[in-house]
């Protein structure tokens, strides 16, 4: 076939935007999205086609042989000012036709935290609006249309995101991707002609209703209208990172966005085998968790009773000095599965070294789902390569339990313990401040997944890295760095860099069967069908329940009860 | 200035008994503070905390009721703190409003005033107009929105203003432009400025000023600062202006427009805006505290 004079070949069942698209022609678009099922809704991808009458859409005709197909010319480009002018006459458009908008964007570069979106220069959207890419490239300045503003109520009742249906173009993104991608069809076009909106039935609210709050409307929205409400204002961000969440054990590819060396939002990263999708802790949770003052800032020991912030040197000697008291089998270390390869590496080298036979993780399977644990297939399996079968790996509670009669004395846990306040020496290396710090001898501020880079070997068996993506929250270090730390005092092996650690336990890993993936990374599409979802047990992280750290979560929890 | 110890006096509770949407946005809200009605003056604004966990924010006072114990004032939805004052109710009580603060705008009799109006100045600079114009001056209003379903207080400004034009972005009312195009307008058909007053935010203050300065025409800006105490302490309001550091909570609010440092107050203002972005991600987590002890 013939696209703007140029001989194209096509494979069967192309439609001719995706033809253009490939052979490197632009037509400008709005309604579609390359993860969704085509539409025609928004008619800005209009073509002429030699022997057909009108004006046919290029994103849903199919390409046939021979087809000659014009994609720019003067009466194309005024019906696609028209159709974009049509859309403007309903969408706040000040900001795209004001004069004073270059030196308005020089002195307001970032946006205005607006309730409800009059402009472009208070739109969250503004650094990745579809819509506006569409009109630059038209160059539109002024809309002829007499401009009505919709005046609906902003949607704020429900958790994690806003709605402006003020900005909507009824593009129906959000709606396919719900239901097609999802499998939930928690919105749709309702009412007709100029009232059409967009909206759950019944006008109930996503609560109510059952959305998962997975986001991924709110990632294809091409406008405003979906945004979400705890991470929307950051305007340009300074990097973005690929890397993976720390979760669960799917560990989806997330996108990090960071700004003021802060994470300021977690998007779906489309290029991971998770196909750009997320559950609600990876989309709407993570920043906040990340950023929370909960989090532990200063190592810190008890001296007097209390807990006193000291440097990093002497809290290690005050572990290790502790450590040194007890006899290896009054030992136990607890290791969190939400950690790194590497830092269960470190913590099982830790242990042979120093004679401690007692390990316990947490939390226990049997209070888990098969994704708990952002870490849980690495973690287990590095224990397994430890020479550790499951029964003879111990639990929290039985530690906590030892430790209540006496039986063990010196506890390491790399997470929260209920009840472990019996334990004489109690070192606690956490992200989070908890109960259990109330009896600890000496907290180690640990970074998060999201501050230092490491590696987790998900639960189809394969090992993916996590980036550094944000600055360390104030004083904190690295899981595995501690542990070297104190091995190195105990005159152990000495690994000077988190290569050469991730280099010793990927062998380590490779010793042990591969988890079994359940057959799900040959379909297709699968991640739908085992997206998590939010149930009992509560989310946690290290032993942090998320609802504590993220209250839009517990709303969530409490409205599905 | 009265001389009398600002007040704050915490066994009175600030109810609100009027909250309304003048404008996407825009809030109108309408505040029990007895005493500082009975004491402000045009010109000057508050101080107040929502909620136990909020910031102090200060607001220009748009108006009072003496009679009724009353003082209103007209916010913008432009952060964590006024998101949560626009979700708040008719009888809902704010933690604390301290005022009036601030020295009141120079109200004399110049001639012909011009005062310009954006954003919540719209709201704001009624006051000082209605002051104005008792004075004896003749007073012309300018206000400006991106468009017109944006401005509101029409029938205030109306009331003390003897020209009232409005100007908008998209050419939605008669004029398209903002308030500088206004002034060259005005100019060009004669008018003699004598003094000119305006409210809104700092870009619409500093590009206003650039319009009537090469009459030197006099001009006072409400600066817009973040403040902490705003008694002159903190030092978080400071400002430069004629090259000499000011506060704009016991200086100001009202400054010479043309003397006033633009670069440095952008650049001040822009100082937080990491930490107000992520404030967002812990909305909703007021209630969030952990006790160590249960
Ligand atoms: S959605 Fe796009 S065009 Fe609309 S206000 Fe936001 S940035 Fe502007
Ligand atoms: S958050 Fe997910 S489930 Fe809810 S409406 Fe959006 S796409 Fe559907
Ligand atoms: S809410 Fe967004 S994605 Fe949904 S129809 Fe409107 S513009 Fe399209
Ligand atoms: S892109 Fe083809 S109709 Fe919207
Ligand atoms: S607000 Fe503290 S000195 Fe002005």
């Amino acid at each position: 076939m013939k696209i703007d004079g140029k001989d194209v070949e096509f494979k069967e069942g192309q439609t001719v935007l995706e033809v253009a698209t490939d052979a490197g022609i632009y037509i400008p678009t709005l309604c579609v999205h390359k993860d969704l099922p085509n539409f025609g809704a928004c008619r800005l991808c209009l073509v002429k086609i030699e022997g057909m009458r009108g004006f046919p859409p290029a994103c849903t005709t199919p390409a046939k042989d021979d087809m000659v197909v014009t994609t720019e010319d003067d009466e194309l480009r005024s019906i696609r000012r028209n159709v974009v002018e049509l859309l403007l006459s309903e969408h706040p458009n000040a900001c795209i036709v004001c004069d004073d908008k270059k030196l308005c964007e020089q002195y307001r570069a970032c946006p205005m935290k607006a309730g409800q979106i009059t402009g472009c220069q208070l739109c969250p959207n503004k650094e990745i609006c579809d819509l506006r890419e569409v009109v630059e490239y038209l160059g539109i300045d002024k809309v002829d249309f007499e401009f009505e503003y919709r005046d609906v109520e902003v949607e704020r009742c429900d958790p994690f995101f806003d709605r402006d249906y003020n900005l909507c173009i009824l593009c129906g993104r959000c709606v396919r991707v719900c239901k097609d991608i999802r499998g939930m069809g928690v919105i749709a076009f309702t009412k007709r002609g100029h009232e059409t909106r967009i909206n759950t039935s019944f006008g109930k609210t996503h609560l109510e209703i059952g959305c998962r709050f997975c986001g991924a409307c709110v990632d294809v929205c091409p406008t405003g209208a979906l945004s979400a409400r705890g991470t929307k204002w950051h305007g340009k961000l300074d990097s973005e990172v690929q890397t993976v969440c720390g979760l669960c054990n799917i560990n989806c590819g997330i996108v990090a966005g960071v700004k003021w060396g802060k994470l300021v939002e977690t998007t779906p990263d489309h290029d991971s085998y998770t196909n750009g999708q997320l559950c609600v802790l990876g989309r709407f949770c993570i920043s906040g968790m990340v950023n929370h003052p909960l989090r532990i800032r200063y190592p810190q020991v008890r001296k007097d009773d209390w807990l006193i912030p000291v440097d990093w040197e002497e809290a290690l000697g005050a572990v290790v000095e502790g450590l040194k008291k007890y006899e290896p089998r009054e030992m136990a270390f607890i290791i969190s599965q939400d950690v790194s390869n590497e830092a269960a590496f470190m913590m099982l080298q830790l242990a042979a070294k120093v004679g401690v036979e007692k390990i316990a993780l947490a939390p226990s399977s049997g209070d888990q789902k098969a994704y708990d644990g952002g870490n849980a297939f690495g973690v287990s399996g590095l224990c397994q390569a430890a020479g550790y079968t499951p029964d003879e790996l111990m639990t929290p509670e039985d530690v906590a339990r030892m430790a209540g009669r006496g039986k063990i004395k010196a506890v390491y846990t790399t997470q929260d313990v209920v009840n472990i306040d019996d334990a004489e020496f109690l070192v606690i290396q956490d992200v989070y401040n908890s109960h259990s710090l109330k009896s600890a001898a000496a907290v180690l501020p640990v970074q998060s997944f999201m501050e230092s880079e490491a590696s987790v070997t998900s639960f189809d068996g394969v090992t993916r890295e996590m980036k550094h993506a944000s600055e360390p929250y104030a004083r904190s270090r690295p899981d595995w760095e501690i542990t070297r730390d104190i091995l190195k005092a105990f005159e152990g092996q000495d690994y000077a860099s988190l290569g050469d650690v991730r280099a010793a336990a990927d062998a380590e890993l490779a010793k042990v069967a591969k988890p079994d993936a359940q057959g799900t990374t040959s379909e297709l599409n699968w991640f739908p069908k085992h997206i998590r979802e939010l149930g009992d047990p509560p989310s946690k992280y290290r032993g942090m329940d998320l609802t504590v750290l993220i209250d839009d979560l517990r709303v969530l929890k409490e409205g599905r009860k | 200035m009265t001389d009398e110890p600002v007040c704050q006096d915490t066994s009175q509770a600030f109810r609100i008994v009027k909250m309304k949407a003048a404008a996407p946005n825009i809030y109108e809200m309408v505040i029990e503070a007895p005493i500082i009605a009975r004491k402000v003056e045009p010109g000057q604004f508050v101080i107040l905390i929502p909620d136990e966990t909020g910031e102090r924010v200060p607001f220009t006072i748009s108006d009072w009721d003496t009679d009724n114990g009353t003082i209103t004032i007209f916010f913008q939805e432009t952060g964590v703190s006024t998101m949560k004052m626009a979700c708040m109710k008719e009888g809902d009580v704010l933690v604390s409003v301290v005022g009036p603060l601030g020295k009141p705008a120079e109200i004399e009799k110049y001639g012909t005033v011009f005062l310009g109006g954006g954003c919540y100045g719209i709201g704001g600079i009624f006051p000082i107009a209605r002051a104005l114009k008792e004075a004896g001056n003749k007073v012309i209003i300018s206000i400006e929105a991106r468009s017109k379903y944006l401005l509101y207080n029409l029938e205030n400004l109306g009331s003390v203003a003897d020209e009232l034009i409005m100007s908008t972005s998209d050419g939605s009312t008669e004029h398209k432009g903002k308030i500088h195009n206004i002034i060259q307008m005005l100019l060009d058909r004669g008018e003699k400025i004598d003094r000119a007053h305006f409210m809104g935010c700092n870009f619409m203050l500093m590009i206003s000023s650039e319009a009537t300065r090469p009459q030197k025409i006099p001009t006072r800006v409400a600066l817009n600062a973040l403040m902490v105490d705003g008694t002159g302490m903190c030092g978080c309001c400071r400002c430069t202006v004629e090259g000499k550091t000011k506060y704009a909570c016991v200086d100001g609010p009202e400054f010479d427009g043309h003397q006033v440092d633009w670069d440095e107050l952008f650049a001040r203002g822009a100082h937080y805006l990491g930490d107000e972005s992520i404030a967002y991600q812990f909305y909703g987590q007021r209630s969030c505290k952990m006790d160590m002890d249960d």
